[in-house]
């Protein structure tokens, strides 16, 4: 009975706006299935079951100067905060009701609010993009002196990591609905970039 | 007077709602929805948002009023530079009106 009650279902999470919004259509649907969401950790998601209750969740993304207030305009409109991650992710529920609209459960109404949210989301991965890119040239700059294989494999490394940060916050700041296209180019160069990081390795142990 | 930017929609109905009094988060969405016709709907997350960084512009002010046993309300208010503001758009808003109706 107390494991029925209590399951833990791990999923990893992106930071990204694609994997946002299949994060939350994910909580969604595990909420119309009877699991209510408990935590969003780095790595796992927490939940517990409760059958009888039915959620639409939504996520925040900022530092908060003012928890009082930032809680209140949210429970205003009937959202309940659930939890909040390291990142600055904060997620929030609503009870599911049929009759009302979808837009009843968006919490960004304007354009420009919207651009905010997602220029924030991508704010890690633009940092973690320039950082690649200054190792990339760096190592660049060494194979400029003298060629080596191990410090090619870096810079390939390093510049392949810049091109997959920088892609994911293109994504994040211009989310497409269709995603068909997005989702293949996602996967060549996380094929790409898994592929040169063990060549690299290779070479550098060859190095 | 140097030409301001335009307001967002949801920084001017905020505005335009607490312009005729103090009022809290809540009602400002209420009044936002009557006074559209139901067209402008300003989520928690855009409401939070455009508060704060009004707050920050000097534009409107927080209130703090203490209910005993109960929890605290925060009123906002409109400030002389936020009413400026509010001013300066609805000038605008009539100045474009105006023009539509020219051609």
């Amino acid at each position: 009975m107390e494991k029925q009650q209590k399951k833990v279902r791990n999923s990893y999470r992106r930071n990204s706006a694609q994997s946002t919004e299949e994060l939350l259509r994910a909580l969604d649907q595990a909420s119309a299935e009877g699991w209510q969401l408990v935590k969003v950790g780095s790595f796992r998601i927490h939940y517990k079951k409760d059958p009888n209750a039915r959620y639409r969740y939504q996520m925040d993304c900022r530092s908060v100067d003012d928890w009082e207030r930032y809680q209140a305009f949210f429970r205003e409109q009937g959202w309940e905060h659930v939890c909040s991650s390291l990142g600055g992710a904060h997620f929030f529920r609503k009870p599911w009701d049929p009759s009302l609209p979808e837009e009843a459960y968006e919490i960004f109404t304007d354009l420009e609010s919207r651009q905010q949210f997602r220029s924030r989301l991508s704010k890690g991965a633009l940092l973690c993009c320039i950082a690649s890119a200054l190792n990339a040239v760096i190592y660049g700059s060494f194979l400029l002196e003298k060629y080596n294989i191990p410090d090619l494999c870096r810079a390939l490394c390093w510049a392949l990591g810049a091109a997959w940060w920088g892609w994911r916050v293109w994504n994040t700041r211009h989310p497409d609905p269709a995603r068909k296209k997005r989702r293949v180019w996602s996967a060549v160069l996380s094929i790409l970039t898994v592929l040169v990081m063990l060549a690299s390795l290779g070479g550098m142990l060859w190095g | 007077m140097k030409r301001s930017e335009p307001l967002s929609e949801s920084y001017y109905y905020i505005l335009l709602c607490l312009a005729k009094g103090a009022n809290h988060g809540y009602g400002i969405m209420q009044m936002t929805h009557r006074l559209s016709g139901g067209e402008v709907n300003i989520g928690s997350g855009t409401m939070y948002g455009a508060v704060s960084n009004m707050m920050k512009k000097g534009w409107i002010q927080e209130i703090l009023v203490e209910n005993p046993g109960q929890e605290r309300r925060r009123l906002y208010q409109l400030t002389d530079a936020g009413l400026t503001v509010l001013e300066t758009e609805i000038a605008r808003l009539r100045r474009m009106l105006a023009n539509a109706g020219e051609v």
